[in-house]
């Protein structure tokens, strides 16, 4: 008999020893809190860590309409995790950070330097990394999270939700997560671009506004780009991107006016290419569109003017993707990972210019070709016609 | 230490109190005496002496137990020709066979047949026939008249069917195997009798069908039943434990059955079914696991809806087995699993629930169980009462006393339902016990834990064989071909093969093309 106990003796003992694995410890859901969005910004050499707890949700008893869906907890520290931390000495939660889908961080912090949180999300193994990140512009992260956003209960996720969508409606800012952040903080060549969330105020209150996105140089942010810069970054993305409108000026040289044409797909190869010892990077762009609308009277869609058109539109996406490279250049930032592109296509060469790539990027010259095509024209297929 | 040696005496005593063989004997006195003593005590038994023949010189027995044979036939058929008829036969024929000669000449019986011992008679009468003795021939005859009160062939209770046959087994042996025969009109349907139970020679019978089912399969099944020496057999599963390789595994290695339809079809595919007189359900064995997720059923339906519903039983698997352990686990370990709405409204039930999800889930799991447990015992008056009170005080009352939360509700209650979903009662059990084990180890490791638990359980399968068919067949060992038919319900005009089994002797179930 004993001998036969013996046999359970170390599933006993492997049973006992599992239950006292401290990170084994179950989190009750009623002793935690759904952080729904983290703010983190840094100041005279101290972290302020805003949190965006979620309440509860009980549908037979709605919150009624004066109260907050959401409390926001700030805590200080010396530094991340100890902020974070910090935030337990007002509240008796452990708070959920893999809930977290939103992280937006300081325009204080981000220009003095990136290594100041970087690390540290980098190493946590409970943010998630498919967070989408944000930075906060003219106002702090914690005002941001005290705004709020129309129809949406907690105004953190909400920033992600309107990264998603306007990028499929109007096709402006690229959204971007954690990991990506990092893993272009980190990579050689190429350097991250993060939308900016700011601060609009009107008179019935202020409310989250996405405006421009910030350029890192060297794990430091250095400067924004604009709209239409950022719409010239979002052209040159890789692989194929779909949604977003544009606005094109009259082709005809009576009428003034603009033409609407909504994008369905573009996709841009971009090579580096060396002529006389130079860079020369090749980037042509290939788009489908659909004619959404024009404000002027007069006949456009014509077999003759389609070809018309599609040129100007050619000349805008042009454009828009000279600006973002003028501005990017200016700034010595190489936001669309041309770096990367020479260390595939030249290795050899990489290895040479690698140090004094920042330099370099200012200086290469760009080949950019457009081919747009108009598919569709919707429920007409000919301009409104007036009696 | 003093118990346990009395109790080991005890053990040696019990012995079979049969006594040894013994013949019948030419004087009728003699037989009497013997009889008498045997049967001392059955106040049912009937021992009835009387005379026959010219001058009524002739003395007889009849010996029955009221109750089990047919009076009317007995009276009719038995004891009027011998009373009235032998009369007209000379002395001097009655005076040299006279069982022989009343057997063959008198008795309009159709069942009859001689013995010689006492044992042999003892067995006959306590099975319902009737045995005639005649003074001065030491041979008995064993008239067929058993007729008994048992259960007309009703539905099965607890296998409902909406298409097919809707017989259900009842408790007498030869109303079963008829049930039998009548699906399987082929003298290769073969029923082999054993007398299993030292007291209570219970019948069984061995069916399988020669040509099909594995000769070595049949004759190992037939040794292990002839090794079995135990007192008494009540019921079917009393042979399934004494005859299955494994025995203390959880894992049911045999199926139970009360249709005769789903018998005749395993039997087709070359399976081998026990019998057992006084029990309703029928073993089939070899069988394999994922076989206890097929309703013959399927089989009269619509391929594509039967195939539908087997998806959705396999799904009801994971589900019953699963679902309390992964909520227990997401809740407690995993919240970063479940979307932010969804844990949001979780937690807002759970404010005020004073017990961990585990404790919560063990109650729920447990008064589910005891109600599943009550309803069953339950007389039927009072059962929907009961239930009703059951299913308010876990849906709503422990709800709003803030005992449980709403979504454990939702899981127990999802859980319960697909526990029953498995066609096979003895597998649905399996489940059901197994589901506790996933829930403590869920509780103690999160996902980790049911992984753990997963793997142990899949090791312990996949080890196991049903009469030497491996008991995940046909997923471990992987075959294709015949995981059509257990995933999906293949149509017939494509089923043109038997499952296949070891040493099977025909796999064609039919020719295609012609």
């Amino acid at each position: 008999m004993t001998i036969r106990k013996k046999k359970w003796l170390p599933l006993f003992l492997l049973l006992a020893l599992l239950m006292s694995l401290s990170a084994c410890h179950p989190v009750e859901i009623g002793n935690a809190a759904v952080a729904a969005g983290l703010g983190l910004e840094w100041e005279n050499q101290e972290y302020t860590v805003s949190v965006q707890l979620a309440k509860p949700i009980d549908p037979s008893q709605p919150l009624p309409a004066d109260q907050l869906p959401f409390e926001i907890v700030s805590a200080r520290g010396a530094t991340i995790t100890e902020a974070a931390r910090k935030s337990n000495l007002v509240l008796p939660r452990f708070p959920l950070w893999a809930q977290t889908n939103v992280f937006v961080m300081g325009e204080n912090m981000c220009r003095h330097d990136a290594a100041l949180f970087a690390d540290f999300f980098s190493r946590n193994r409970n943010t998630r990394k498919s967070a989408i990140i944000a930075i906060a512009i003219g106002a702090t992260p914690e005002e941001i999270m005290q705004a709020e956003a129309p129809l949406e209960p907690y105004s953190y996720p909400a920033i992600a939700k309107m990264l998603k969508i306007q990028e499929k409606q109007l096709g402006i800012y690229v959204p971007l997560t954690l990991g990506d952040f990092l893993f272009k903080l980190r990579t050689p060549g190429i350097e991250p671009l993060v939308p900016q969330v700011t601060l609009e105020k009107d008179e019935k209150g202020s409310f989250i506004k996405l405006d421009g996105a910030a350029v890192f140089k060297c794990h430091k942010m250095v400067g924004s780009l604009n709209e239409r810069e950022s719409r010239g970054y979002r052209w040159q993305t890789p692989g194929i991107i779909q949604g977003g409108i544009m606005d094109i000026s009259s082709p005809f040289k009576g009428e003034k006016g603009l033409i609407t044409l909504e994008l369905t797909r573009s996709q841009a190869a971009i090579k580096p290419l060396l002529k006389d010892n130079k860079i020369i990077m090749e980037i042509s762009l290939k788009a489908e569109g659909n004619y959404y609308g024009q404000d002027f009277s007069g006949e456009v869609l014509k077999l003759g003017m389609i070809k018309k058109i599609e040129e100007t539109a050619n000349k805008e996406i042009q454009h828009e993707i000279q600006l973002c490279i003028d501005k990017a250049q200016k700034l010595g930032s190489d936001i669309f990972g041309w770096g990367r592109m020479i260390e595939a296509a030249y290795p050899d060469l990489w290895q040479k210019i690698n140090e004094d790539w920042p330099d370099l990027f200012s200086r290469v010259d760009t080949d950019i070709r457009v081919e747009f095509n108009i598919r569709r024209s919707y429920l007409t297929d000919s301009s409104f016609v007036f009696r | 230490m003093r118990y346990i040696s009395k109790r080991k005496n005890l053990r040696e005593n019990n012995n079979c109190p049969m006594k040894a063989n013994q013949a019948i004997s030419a004087n009728l006195d003699e037989n009497l005496r013997e009889l008498k003593e045997r049967l001392e005590g059955c106040s049912d038994a009937v021992l009835k002496e009387f005379n026959f023949g010219r001058d009524f010189k002739k003395r007889a027995l009849l010996i029955y137990f009221d109750g089990l044979v047919d009076r009317k036939e007995l009276e009719e058929h038995l004891l009027k020709p011998i009373m009235l008829e032998v009369n007209m036969l000379q002395d001097f024929v009655l005076d040299q066979d006279n069982l022989a000669i009343i057997k063959e000449n008198i008795l309009s019986l159709a069942d009859l047949k001689m013995l010689e011992s006492i044992d042999e008679l003892c067995h006959h009468i306590n099975s319902g026939d009737t045995v005639l003795l005649i003074d001065g021939s030491s041979k008995g005859l064993v008239a067929g008249t058993r007729l008994w009160q048992g259960r007309p062939v009703q539905t099965p209770e607890n296998e409902v069917v909406i298409f097919g046959p809707k017989e259900g087994f009842s408790e007498t042996l030869r109303f079963n195997t008829a049930l039998l025969r009548r699906r399987i009109k082929s003298s290769s349907l073969k029923m082999e009798s054993f007398v299993l139970g030292r007291i209570t020679r219970t019948d069984v019978v061995l069916c399988y069908i020669e040509g099909i089912a594995p000769p070595a399969l049949v004759e190992e099944i037939k040794q292990r039943l002839e090794k079995i020496d135990i007192d008494a057999v009540l019921d079917s599963n009393y042979i399934t434990e004494l005859i299955v390789d494994y025995k203390k595994t959880l894992f049911s290695q045999v199926e139970h059955t009360e249709k005769p339809d789903h018998v005749c079809g395993q039997l087709l595919e070359g399976r081998v079914s026990i019998m057992v007189d006084g029990s309703p359900m029928a073993l089939i064995l070899p069988v394999s696991f994922p076989q206890f997720w097929i309703s013959p059923e399927d089989y009269y339906t619509h391929y594509y809806a039967a195939s539908l519903f087997r998806i959705l039983r396999f799904l009801a698997f994971w589900v019953a087995l699963l679902l309390p352990s992964l909520y227990v686990a997401v809740i407690s370990y995993h919240h970063e699993m479940i979307p932010t709405d969804l844990l949001l409204t979780i937690a807002a039930t759970h404010r005020g629930v004073p017990f961990p999800a585990f404790v919560e889930a063990l109650i729920m799991e447990t008064t589910f169980e005891m109600l599943r447990e009550a309803g069953l015992r339950l007389p039927r008056a009072v059962g929907p009462a009961v239930s009703i009170v059951g299913a308010l005080i876990i849906g709503d009352a422990a709800v709003r006393a803030g005992l449980v939360s709403t979504p454990m509700v939702v899981v127990v209650a999802f859980t319960g339902i697909a526990s029953f979903i498995s066609p096979s009662y003895s597998a649905g059990m399996i489940i059901r016990i197994a589901r506790f084990a996933f829930l403590f180890s869920s509780a103690l490791l999160g996902f980790l834990g049911i992984m753990i638990m997963l793997l142990l359980m899949l090791s312990r399968m996949v080890s196991l064989s049903s009469f030497g068919l491996p008991y995940l067949s046909p997923l471990a060992p992987f075959d294709l071909k015949q995981i059509t038919d257990i995933v999906v319900r293949r149509p017939w005009f494509s089923n043109t093969q038997r499952p296949y089994l070891e040493g099977m002797l025909n796999q064609q179930r039919q020719n295609r093309g012609e």
